[in-house]
């Protein structure tokens, strides 16, 4: 249900008129759109809802505000999503009976629906499911090459984040405007 | 915990490529990569998993993820990245610290990671809401259900 609807999406997202409203499944649950969906969690930021698909007790959290990426998410957003997926997993699994979860967000690869979710799947011996990978060694020179490249830059996206929000502020703030108005 | 290898990596007792460290996380690249560029974030304080770290800590993992999978998209022509945790045994668990894997996603990586679209039946559905429900209602507050 929710993958055909996606793909009605992606369509409508296409034709980029912004006259016609978007119809996105996860805005469609947060509007209480979707009588079949289970709420399990709701404040004004987030909501989270057990997930139709993987396994009984599947949640996912995601933002009241429809942001297609984690990247272009509000920080303050992303913390409470997590702090909620944090809250509800011993609450799930204690109902799903499960001692284990995965803890999931794809942002790019793999996501089906331009709406950030984070998921948690409560996992069980031979579930059937599998969620894992072979580590295949790197070499020293490769691996020097990929320090280069990612080194230092999360400091740096900080200081790019801070300087963003300071400018907004500054815009937005009572001084600027009043400035503005002046002759 | 003394013994525990991810432990001695953050007191840097065991050599390793840190890349980002603050005082509730350490970022580290993983030697034995799912794909190049694979990163460990690892809670500073000894953690086996989610049900032991503070909320704080884990929440702030999460911002430090979201900023790192900014830096990794720019710098590592990534189409994607795959934030997984494998928490317990039965989600394959092997470490004995808490990891958060942010593992960068190339075009046809052929990475399995995804959550099975399988059906879950509606009426084990039902049951596990019915449980649920009254378990929220009354740890988290504010929290009335339909």
């Amino acid at each position: 249900m929710m993958e055909k609807n996606n793909k009605k999406t992606d369509g409508e997202e296409k034709t980029n008129n912004p006259e016609k409203k978007i119809e996105c499944p996860f805005c469609a649950i947060v509007q209480g759109q979707s009588d079949s969906i289970k709420i399990i969690y709701q404040d004004k930021d987030v909501v989270a809802f057990l997930y139709p698909y993987g396994a009984a007790g599947h949640f996912a959290v995601i933002p009241v505000k429809h942001v297609p990426v984690v990247v272009k998410l509000d920080e303050k957003i992303t913390q409470k999503m997590f702090a909620v997926a944090k809250k509800l997993l011993p609450l799930v699994c204690n109902a799903t009976m499960t001692k284990s979860a995965n803890i999931i967000m794809h942002t790019g690869t793999d996501q089906k629906i331009s709406h950030v979710s984070l998921h948690v799947l409560p996992r069980k011996t031979g579930d059937g499911i599998s969620i894992r990978w072979e580590p295949s060694p790197m070499d020293e020179t490769k691996l020097k090459e990929l320090e280069e490249k990612l080194k230092g830059s999360v400091s740096k996206e900080e200081e790019k984040n801070i300087k963003e929000k300071t400018s907004d502020i500054k815009e937005d703030s009572y001084l600027i405007k009043h400035l503005n108005r002046l002759p | 915990m003394e013994q525990c290898i991810f432990c001695q990596i953050i007191a840097g007792a065991i050599p390793a490529k840190k890349l980002f460290e603050d005082d509730k996380v350490v970022a580290v690249l993983d030697i034995y990569p799912a794909s190049p560029g694979h990163i460990l974030l690892l809670p500073k304080t000894h953690s086996q998993n989610v049900e032991e770290l503070d909320e704080d800590v884990f929440s702030h993992m999460g911002v430090i993820a979201q900023r790192m999978i900014i830096v990794m998209i720019a710098n590592l022509k990534a189409e994607g990245v795959s934030i997984v945790v494998q928490n317990g045994g039965e989600a394959e668990q092997k470490a004995p610290h808490f990891i958060m894997h942010l593992i960068p996603r190339y075009k046809d990586d052929k990475l399995q990671l995804q959550i099975p679209r399988t059906n879950v039946d509606s009426k084990e559905l039902d049951e596990v809401y019915v449980r649920l429900k009254s378990m929220i209602e009354q740890t988290i507050s504010g929290q009335k259900l339909r």
